[in-house]
C-alpha cells in the first residue's frame, strides 16, 4: 500500500535577477521563475527504504519538504498517509518524523533531555510511550551517556543522534531524514546506518533519505530514486541500478610468459605491459570468468586481481550523463 | 488556552535553565535593561522638572502616559519581539521550516521559542513609576477606573504584540523588514510619549486612525487622568481596548498570508 503519493509535482521560485546596474537592481528588480521540481511522479510503499540522490541543488530537499507540508506545490497533488500535507500540516506532522542533518531541532544551551520533554509536550505524547521510546532509542544510538549534557558541548555525531531520537519519540510512520550522516566520521555513521536498518526493520519505519554519501545508499536502501535538474531521473531497485548501470571492471593479471597480443571479444581494453594485463570490462557485456580462461589459454596465471565498480562511479556516471 | 499556558509555562522554565547557563550575561542583561529604563524615566523627569508641565499635563500625569506605552511595551517584548519582530531572521536562514515541521502552530511557537527575559528590568521600573505616578495624583483610582487601567494595559499589549507581528510578517514580502518598524512603529509610537495634542492635527489623526499608537496610552490616560474634553475622545478613549483585538486580528491574517506567501501558495 502506498503511504506517499506525489502526481505530476512541480515547484516553482521566483529568484531576482542579479543585475550590474546597482540603482536598477534597488528600484526595478527583475525577477526570474526557476523551477525547482518539475513533473516528478513516484509512489512509496509503507516499510520502504529509499534513498533519494542528486547533484547538489537538483531538487531532493524541495522535494522533501513538500512531503513534510512545510512547502506547498506550484501544482500536482501530494498525499501522505492519505492526507494533503500542506493542508493539514498539524496533522501530518504527528505522524511524520523530521531531520535535517543542517538544521538542528535542539535546544543550544540545554542538554537534548530538556529539548525531549518539550517534544512530549507539543506531540503529546503519553508518558509511557515517551518512556519506552527514550530507553529504545537511547540504548539504540547510546544517547545516555551525554543526555544531561548541554547541546553546544555535544560533537556533531552526538548531536545528530540525538536529532534522530527526537525525531522519533512520537512514533513517526514515516522519518524524512535529509542528508542524516553530513559530516559525521565513518563509526557514527555506521552507528546511523544501522539504526535506520533496524528502526526500518523492526518497528515498520518508512524511511525516505537524500544523500549524498554513496554508501549509505549501498548498505540501507532498498531503492533509489535519482533527481536532476528538478526531475525524476531514475526510480529502482538498488540491485538492478548497480547490474544495468554498472561502470567499468577492471581485472589485473600477471602471467609467467610474456604475451604479446591478446583479443578478447567484448571487453573494453586491453593493456599489455610485458607480464602485466589490464583489461576493462563491462559485467554485463562479459564475465570475470570469460576473461581469464582466454588469457589461461595464451599463458599461466600468477596473480589475479579484480576491482569492481564502485557505486560512487556508477553515480557520477549517471549524473554525467543525464545532466547534460 | 489551557494547553497554550501549560506549554508556555514548560517552554519558560526549559528557558531559564538554559539561560543561566551564562549567569553573568543572564544578570547583567537583567540589570542594564533595568538601569536603562531607569536613566530614561529620570532624564524625562528633569526634561518635564525644567518646562514645568506640559500642555497642562504634569510630571506624575505624564508618568503615567509614559509607563503606560513602555509597561505594554515590555509585556508585549516578553512575548514575542525576539522572534516575531525579528521574523526576518527566522526566515532568511530558514528556520521557519523547523516550527513548520510541529504539530503546534506556528505563531504559538514563536512566542514560546524564546521568553524576552531581558524586558523584565524595564517592566519592573516601569511598574514602579507607575505606581508612584498614580500615588502623587489628585484623582485617585476607582473601582471602575482600575478595571479599564487593566484593559486598556491589555488592549495596549494587545496593540503591541499585533504591531511586532505586523512588522515581523512583512519580512515574508521583503525579507528583512526591522527598518519598516523603525519608521512606522518605534519613532511614531514614540511621539505618543508625549500629549498628541501638542502635535499638528494631522499627525493626531495619522497617530490614531492610520498607526493605532495613541490608543496605546494617550485615549485610555485621557480617561484615567480626567482630561477628556470631547465625546470624541471619550468614545476613543472607550474603544481602545477593542482596538488591541482588532489590531490582533488584522496582524493574524497578515502572518497567515505571509506564512502561506512563505510556503508558496499562489506563487
Amino acid at each position: 500500500m502506498s503511504i506517499i503519493k506525489l502526481d505530476h509535482v512541480n515547484r516553482k521560485f521566483k529568484i531576482a535577477v542579479n543585475d550590474k546596474n546597482f540603482v536598477r537592481y534597488v528600484l526595478n528588480r527583475k525577477y526570474q521563475t526557476k523551477e525547482a521540481v518539475k513533473d516528478v511522479s513516484f509512489s512509496i510503499d509503507e516499510g520502504e527504504l529509499v534513498g533519494f540522490i542528486g547533484p547538489n541543488g537538483a531538487g531532493k530537499s524541495t522535494t522533501i519538504k513538500m512531503m513534510c507540508g512545510i512547502l506547498v506545490p506550484s501544482s500536482g497533488d501530494i498525499t501522505v498517509l492519505g492526507r494533503t500535507p500542506y493542508k493539514n500540516r498539524k496533522k501530518n506532522s504527528k505522524e511524520i518524523g523530521v531531520v535535517f542533518g543542517q538544521k538542528s531541532q535542539l535546544w543550544w544551551d540545554l542538554p537534548p533531555i530538556d529539548t525531549f520533554s518539550l517534544f512530549k509536550k507539543i506531540y503529546k505524547i503519553d508518558d509511557a510511550v515517551y518512556e519506552r521510546n527514550l530507553n529504545y532509542y537511547g540504548e539504540l544510538l547510546e544517547i545516555n551517556e551525554f543526555m544531561n549534557q548541554p547541546v553546544r558541548q555535544l560533537s556533531l555525531g552526538q548531536r545528530m543522534r540525538a536529532d534522530l531520537c527526537a525525531a522519533l519519540l512520537h512514533d513517526p510512520k514515516i522519518l524524512f531524514l535529509d542528508e542524516p550522516t553530513i559530516g559525521l566520521d565513518v563509526l557514527v555513521k555506521k552507528q546511523i546506518r544501522d539504526m535506520i536498518k533496524e528502526i526500518n526493520c523492526k518497528r515498520k519505519i518508512t524511511v525516505v533519505l537524500t544523500t549524498h554519501d554513496m554508501k549509505d545508499i549501498e548498505e540501507i536502501c532498498s531503492r533509489i530514486i535519482m533527481i536532476n535538474n528538478g526531475q525524476v531521473m531514475l526510480d529502482k531497485p538498488l540491485e538492478e541500478v548497480k547490474s544495468s548501470f554498472s561502470g567499468d571492471s577492471e581485472i589485473r593479471l600477471i602471467t609467467q610468459q610474456k604475451i604479446d597480443s591478446l583479443k578478447i571479444d567484448r571487453v573494453k581494453d586491453i593493456q599489455i605491459n610485458n607480464c602485466e594485463i589490464k583489461i576493462l570490462f563491462v559485467a554485463k557485456d562479459i564475465s570475470a570468468a570469460e576473461i581469464i580462461t582466454s588469457v589461461v589459454q595464451k599463458a599461466e596465471i600468477i596473480n589475479i586481481e579484480i576491482k569492481e565498480p564502485e557505486i560512487d562511479d556508477i553515480i557520477r556516471n549517471l549524473y554525467s550523463i543525464k545532466g547534460n | 488556552m489551557k494547553d497554550f499556558f501549560s506549554t508556555y509555562w514548560l517552554y519558560i522554565r526549559v528557558f531559564f535553565r538554559g539561560r543561566v547557563e551564562y549567569r553573568l550575561s543572564f544578570i547583567l542583561g537583567l540589570l542594564s535593561n533595568f538601569y536603562c529604563y531607569f536613566i530614561t524615566f529620570a532624564t524625562y523627569w528633569v526634561l518635564i522638572s525644567g518646562i514645568g508641565n506640559v500642555a497642562g499635563w504634569n510630571f506624575s500625569e505624564l508618568s503615567v502616559l509614559y509607563g503606560l506605552s513602555l509597561l505594554t511595551y515590555a509585556i508585549a517584548g516578553t512575548l514575542i519581539w525576539y522572534t516575531g519582530y525579528h521574523m526576518g531572521d527566522l526566515v532568511q536562514s530558514g528556520k521557519l521550516d523547523v516550527f513548520l515541521m510541529r504539530p503546534i502552530g506556528v505563531l504559538r511557537q514563536l512566542i514560546f521559542q524564546r521568553f524576552g527575559d531581558t524586558f523584565i528590568g524595564q517592566i519592573i521600573v516601569t511598574i514602579v513609576f507607575l505606581v508612584t505616578a498614580f500615588s502623587k495624583l489628585s484623582n485617585h483610582l476607582n473601582g471602575c477606573k482600575i478595571i479599564y487601567l487593566i484593559l486598556s494595559i491589555i488592549g495596549g499589549v494587545l496593540i503591541q504584540v499585533a504591531s511586532m507581528i505586523i512588522v515581523g510578517s512583512l519580512s515574508f514580502f521583503i525579507v528583512k523588514s526591522t527598518e519598516i518598524g523603525d519608521i512606522f512603529y518605534y519613532d511614531m509610537r514614540d511621539m505618543t510619549q508625549y500629549p498628541i495634542e501638542i502635535f499638528p492635527k494631522v499627525i493626531q489623526y495619522i497617530l490614531t486612525f492610520v498607526c493605532p499608537w495613541a490608543f496605546i496610552n494617550y485615549y485610555p490616560s485621557l480617561l484615567l487622568l480626567d482630561k477628556v474634553s470631547s465625546r470624541y475622545e471619550f468614545i476613543l478613549g472607550i474603544i481602545a481596548p477593542l482596538i488591541g483585538v482588532i489590531m490582533l486580528l488584522l496582524s493574524l491574517l497578515i502572518f497567515n498570508y505571509g506564512l502561506k506567501k512563505y510556503s508558496g501558495v499562489g506563487n
